[in-house]
């Protein structure tokens, strides 16, 4: 989707409410996806899906196009709303993932009835040992199959200073992993 | 102590099982890094730890209603707020509450009854 297809979306979302449920239907699974990731618990991910989306359509009169996408956009709030959940509360995500993911019969990773979770869930917890831009990086990357140019716009960071923090990340999970006994090479 | 050594190697065996199914369907897919022809093996990892989940049908369909309301509202002038759904724990509390309120107000009435049949 270009630049010019998202100032269209939103022109219109700001005079037509059904441009703006096209909006949602466009954007509700990527959101959802990376929050999900971020708190760790599907009742969490769909109150801030919700409000990602409610405060998306109180700012869409003052959205003025800053050269980042729409997508970005959305991103950013989402962002900032799991920043404060996690300021209040006051800890990092430590529920296991895996059972909901299991319970999430629209999940379209084949993996899922894959006879153990344990790789993954060994994975999972080597990600939340690291500060949280890194795991943002990590989810944008591999949840959302984001480019370092989009993660960037939706961190606020160069495309270099992306790919620079991608690097050490993959350092840091490596060196988490390899405390556990996982030596990935 | 071997039980807990144990479990991780186990772990990463599934890993490995996991990759070499990945490497295949990855074939023909854009690659994760631009440098390299093979993927890493932590990047397809954590490709696999991160596969993609979408919300329920029943939350997305709800959301999708009540932001319709919303902009509904918002094109008469009304402000939009998002209202967060009681949780269980409030409704439960609130719930307690009432009973117990309700079990003193009969509490009082039989024993200002009791009073005034001996009075």
């Amino acid at each position: 989707m270009t630049e010019q297809d998202d100032r269209i979306r939103i022109e219109a979302a700001k005079r037509d409410p059904k441009a703006f449920a096209e909006l949602y239907e466009l954007y509700v699974d990527r959101i959802y996806n990376y929050i999900y990731y971020r708190v760790s618990n599907v009742h969490d991910a769909e109150d801030l899906t919700s409000r990602t989306f409610y405060r998306a359509l109180s700012h869409l009169q003052t959205y003025e196009d800053r050269g980042i996408p729409l997508s970005a956009w959305l991103y950013r709030i989402a962002h900032n709303l799991v920043a404060n959940w996690h300021r209040d509360r006051g800890r990092r995500p430590v529920v296991a993932l895996d059972e909901l993911v299991l319970k999430n019969r629209d999940s379209e990773c084949p993996e899922d009835v894959a006879e153990s979770q344990d790789s993954r869930r060994f994975l999972r917890e080597g990600m939340r040992k690291l500060d949280p831009a890194r795991q943002e990086l990590l989810v944008l990357k591999f949840s959302q199959g984001l480019s370092n140019a989009e993660i960037g716009a939706i961190m606020g960071r160069s495309e270099g200073a992306i790919k620079s923090l991608y690097h050490r990340t993959l350092l840091a999970l490596r060196k988490e992993l390899a405390k556990k006994g996982l030596d990935i090479e | 102590m071997a039980h807990t050594q144990e479990a991780p190697r186990r772990a990463w065996c599934r890993v490995r099982d996991l990759l070499s199914c990945l490497v295949h369907r990855l074939q023909g897919a854009e690659p994760l890094s631009r440098n390299s022809q093979s993927p890493d093996p932590l990047e397809s990892a954590m490709r696999i730890a991160l596969c993609p989940v979408v919300p329920s049908s029943s939350f997305r369909e709800a959301l999708r209603r009540n932001l319709s309301f919303a902009v509904q509202g918002r094109m008469l002038g009304l402000s939009v707020e998002y209202a967060k759904p009681f949780r269980q724990g409030i409704i439960l509390g609130v719930s307690a509450g009432l009973l117990a309120a309700a079990i003193a107000a009969l509490v009082v009435v039989f024993r200002w009854r009791l009073s005034n049949s001996e009075g």
